[in-house]
């Protein structure tokens, strides 16, 4: 009895080994105890052979090649977006240490100008405020915690595009003079989004892109007015979500907004400072 | 296009490392000769991932323009090969992810219809090709399970390299892949099983004519 425990025992060890040994990817000493074990055990060679001929299945269909779409696809997407960047690469690629040391320059002098508050323009920010932003996110608990849920990281809204699948509709002002204040990337274990921020004063707005687990969705093109703190809609490639209106009601504000064309979601959170 | 499938391999290398280079130069040729090599394997993968010829050669498209857009990331640590399976294979994954999303999602607001009375599926109709089978097969596993099994069985990558493209260690390649190979193992014999099922029905039913 005990000795049939220990040779189930053994085959369950040499069961996991099986798929490196197809592999090739056993060390030598293994390689050897696992063939042994083989020679005397008719239950793992058959284990062996059902796994092999199951991944035989697989490599019969690699050899099926078909045919990759053609390259002038490509080329017309890439000459129709007409990339600007790639003037600006090839002088880049001239001399690495000369675009490091012209990039720690520019560095230099954006701090020197956030420093003296001149920088960013048209923003009310001033040195004596430097931690404004902080100070008004302790005081929207949801939003801080689905900032840290979501492992936000703060970016240029302009970035958000090249670092996300999808395009997010980054609008440098909402109706009601809610200007862009900050912009975040959040993502988690299976998604990833953007959280941008627009003030008018005391008020906040939030837009959320991308939050898969809100049960709500809109159509596309529908009109939504919304006075809680949670909605939803879903977004394609270009303009997502337009915000029509934006009122002040009690702690929350009243929205109303269009939803773009359908693809991705967007959860609108709208949220009054207190 | 035919300058990369004209070359023998040892000569390819110099050839990509420049391709690569003009291609960090923003040399839309650089991107040619790469497509020319490399389009193949990434629409393979793609294919196998997401199962569906349209979304693959749509997203090998995106994953050359993707290219295009981060080369300037590609430092050489890797090879450049590993670092464009990474880059293809993160971006299938994200897109097979939110299609996954969106039908589920759908799946809650519309009420499937009644199904019709199922009838014994014509094998020859519908395995006529193995690549078919093998690819409904593939299919039914998960995207984790399917993506490694593509990448060692269809692409012959190596552990080492299936791990800096995956972002794991070699160890969670090995039993990742020692799972995965259990999984289609499993599906594969409840297919064999379900065919000799009708078989055996199909026989029983022209007996019972006769």
């Amino acid at each position: 009895m005990s000795q049939d425990n220990s040779h189930r025992a053994l085959c369950m060890q040499v069961e996991r080994k099986l798929s490196p040994f197809i592999d090739g990817e056993l060390k030598e000493l293994e390689r050897l105890g696992l063939e042994r074990h083989l020679e005397s055990c008719a239950a793992c060679r058959r284990e062996l052979e059902l796994l092999t001929e199951a991944s035989g299945l697989l490599r019969e269909e690699g050899r099926c090649v078909p045919e990759p779409p053609p390259w002038e696809a490509v080329r017309r997407t890439l000459a129709a977006s007409g990339k600007p960047r790639s003037i600006w690469k090839k002088w880049l690629g001239f001399d690495r240490a000369i675009a490091a040391s012209i990039g720690l320059l520019a560095l230099a002098g954006l701090l020197f100008a956030v420093v003296r508050g001149e920088w960013p323009p048209g923003t009310e920010r001033t040195a004596g405020r430097v931690d404004e932003r902080r100070v008004q996110l302790a005081g929207l608990p949801g939003l801080k915690g689905f900032l840290a849920d979501h492992r936000a990281q703060e970016v240029d809204a302009a970035d958000l595009d090249e670092r996300l699948d999808f395009s997010p509709h980054v609008a440098e002002e909402l109706p009601g003079g809610f200007r862009l204040h900050t912009a975040y990337l959040v993502h988690d274990r299976c998604s990833a989004g953007s959280c941008l921020i627009y003030r008018r004063g005391d008020e906040l707005v939030t837009v959320v892109q991308h939050a898969p687990s809100h049960p709500m969705s809109w159509r596309s093109g529908d009109l939504v007015d919304c006075t809680v703190a949670g909605l939803a809609c879903r977004k394609a490639r270009g303009p997502g979500i337009e915000i029509l209106q934006i009122e002040p009601e009690g702690r929350n504000l009243t929205l109303v907004a269009r939803a773009g064309a359908i693809d991705s979601e967007l959860f609108v959170r709208a949220l009054l400072r207190r | 296009m035919s300058e990369a499938s004209s070359t023998p391999r040892e000569n390819v290398v110099p050839l990509e490392q420049a391709a690569v280079r003009r291609c960090q130069g923003g040399e839309i040729d650089g991107l040619e000769f790469l497509y020319g090599i490399y389009a193949e394997r990434v629409f393979r993968t793609c294919l196998r991932i997401l199962g569906d010829r349209a979304a693959a050669e749509d997203q090998t498209h995106e994953v050359f323009l993707r290219l295009f857009e981060q080369i300037g990331r590609f430092d050489g640590r890797s090879s450049f090969s590993t670092w464009l399976y990474r880059l293809a294979v993160n971006h299938t994954l994200n897109r097979l992810r939110r299609r996954n999303r969106r039908s589920s999602k759908l799946r809650e607001f519309v009420r499937p219809a009644e199904a019709p009375a199922r009838e014994l599926p014509d094998r020859h109709v519908l395995r006529k090709e193995e690549a078919d089978r093998v690819q409904v097969l593939l299919s039914s596993l998960s995207p984790d399970h399917r993506t490694i099994l593509v990448l060692r069985e269809i692409e012959g990558l190596g552990y080492a390299e299936i791990a800096e493209v995956l972002g794991v260690a070699k160890g969670t390649v090995m039993s990742r892949l020692h799972r995965a190979r259990q999984e289609l193992k499993r599906r594969w014999l409840q297919e064999l099983e379900g065919i000799a099922c009708s078989t055996k029905m199909s026989k029983r039913r022209e007996a019972r004519k006769a």
